[in-house]
């Protein structure tokens, strides 16, 4: 099972391409400092719980996997080059493991004739605890952003793969198309136009839906 | 423009991401178009709903748990490394040790009596079952005696019964199926052996360690030997000497040259026998005359086990 995006780059002299910032977060981070490595967990935790999410079937998996996307950086991260934004490299290293993570899963599941790319999210997804967690001050909103939610993440899952990660760092991370062509390692208009394909399909999705 | 034209670029044109004109046409086809307007609200809407779409919070103290683990997991992993690099060289050692000792006493299980066996020169082995196909009759008491009257296998008979079962056995069955050529082989490399006049030290290398083996072979005194016709350790001493017959020529000048052997299969008892002449010459020959060319029959006791040799009688062939 290969990575859908090469982690390596060609051999030439490379210049850091880091924030100030980041240079000593990710030398520490090579060096294994456990202060380093906790600094950059705090960073991009919420970036890549964001896209772990879109390849989960069951919401309580997410610590676990978003664990093992950190632990898959923790181990690459002697490698880095330095050739990208810390935050590019993390990405791609996010959607490599988390396709990987997927197609496995996806093979134990075929095994079970259990069908996977089934809409993962239903009324059931979030427990009450959380719902009042997240909820406005006015329960009636509260309920109908919480459908909303569920609504675009049905509409996502049925989105191919190619299309939902652009998507996905676009509308829901917010890169811009430059950064997303080197994370997906695409050419610029490959990248655009998987964007726009991907949005009107989820405009179809999300109307079929709601005509129903 | 149409509405048709307008749609699917509507996404572009909210993100900016088209050229400056056709961003232009679309804004005055929106501005005068109510249902592209519509749909103008709807894909922001979407977008907005799409920004809103974020995953739960993640578990509490995720960042220690996970520096946790991954320290656990490097800390397992220098574990593994230290036993890998420790304890599989001593579990190669130690594997290597078992099979050597396996393989040792596979060795020791193997009883050396029947690679001696097998090492004795063929014509010994051969002569001795000629002998015992031939003649078993005679070749009975040469296994107790060690002494027989004619030319054959005696210093094999003299051999212990266990040491030379195998082999015999094996020609036996040989000779049942074409005695004759067999014997005429043997007597062939018999008398080859005895013409060649140039022993050289290997030879005599070889009839020592015949006889030291023979010594080896031989079982505890008072123990009867195994299938030896219950032949006591006495009686196999008996059966190591041997007596021998020789006729000899002495030269006009002093040297002597063995003409023939009886009773004898080890060429360096030709080599030996000469030494003892030529050393005792003056008291074998002191009685009998001095001519050009003297022939002599002589009768001496080769002792196996000492490789020695006495001489008893020594007779003028006229």
């Amino acid at each position: 099972m290969s990575a859908p995006f090469s982690m390596k780059s060609p051999k030439m002299e490379v210049t850091s391409h880091l924030l100030q910032d980041e240079v000593a977060l990710v030398r520490g981070c090579k060096r294994g400092e456990p202060k380093a490595l906790e600094q950059l967990v705090t960073g991009y935790k919420a970036k890549v719980s964001r896209i772990a999410y879109l390849f989960l079937r069951d919401r309580s998996e997410l610590d676990d996997l978003t664990q093992d996307i950190f632990l898959a950086i923790f181990k690459a991260i002697p490698n880095f080059r330095e050739d990208c934004s810390l935050s590019t490299w993390i990405y791609r290293i996010t959607i490599n493991h988390c396709l990987n993570w997927r197609n496995r899963l996806r093979i134990r599941f075929r095994k079970k004739m259990i069908p996977f790319d089934q809409p993962r999210y239903d009324d059931q997804s979030l427990t009450p605890a959380e719902m009042i967690a997240n909820s406005d001050p006015n329960p009636e909103r509260a309920l109908q952003k919480q459908e909303e939610i569920t609504l675009i993440q049905n509409a996502l899952a049925k989105l191919p793969t190619r299309y939902r990660i652009s998507v996905v760092l676009r509308d829901i991370e917010g890169l811009s198309y430059e950064e997303i062509a080197l994370i997906v390692k695409q050419p610029l208009g490959t990248v655009k136009s998987r964007i726009n394909r991907g949005r009107n399909r989820l405009r179809e999705i999300v109307e079929e839906v709601t005509r129903l | 423009m149409t509405c048709n034209d307008v749609t699917p670029l509507l996404f572009s044109y909210l993100d900016g991401e088209l050229k400056q004109d056709l961003q232009n046409e679309i804004t005055q086809h929106i501005n005068t178009c109510p249902s592209c307007q519509e749909e103008q609200k709807r894909c922001q809407k979407l977008l907005q709903m799409m920004k809103r779409c974020a995953p739960p919070d993640l578990l509490p103290h995720f960042e220690e748990r996970t520096v946790k683990r991954w320290t656990d997991q490097q800390q397992n992993r220098e574990n593994k490394t230290f036993i890998k690099k420790w304890f599989q060289p001593l579990l190669q050692l130690s594997t290597a040790m078992i099979v050597f000792v396996i393989v040792y006493q596979l060795f020791q299980m193997y009883p050396s009596t029947k690679e001696d066996a097998t090492n004795i020169p063929p014509v010994l082995t051969e002569a001795t079952t000629s002998k015992t196909e031939e003649n078993p009759q005679v070749a009975q008491p040469a296994m107790e005696g060690g002494i027989t009257d004619t030319s054959g296998a005696h210093i094999s008979a003299s051999l212990p019964q266990s040491s030379t079962t195998q082999p015999v056995g094996e020609v036996s069955e040989k000779l049942k199926k074409s005695p004759e050529k067999k014997r005429g082989d043997i007597q062939e490399s018999r008398s080859k052996l005895l013409k060649s006049d140039e022993l050289n030290e290997t030879e005599r290398a070889a009839g020592q360690a015949i006889s030291q083996k023979i010594e080896s072979a031989k079982p505890e005194p008072g123990v009867k030997a195994k299938g030896a016709a219950g032949a006591t350790r006495d009686e196999m001493e008996a059966q190591s000497v041997q007596l021998c017959e020789a006729v000899v020529e002495r030269n006009i000048n002093g040297t002597i040259e063995v003409i023939s052997l009886k009773n004898c299969d080890l060429p360096l008892i030709e080599e030996q026998l000469k030494k003892q002449l030529i050393q005792n010459r003056d008291k074998i020959f002191a009685e009998l005359q001095e001519t050009t060319k003297n022939r002599f029959e002589i009768s001496f006791q080769y002792n196996i086990k000492t490789t020695t040799i006495t001489i008893t009688q020594v007779q003028m062939i006229p």
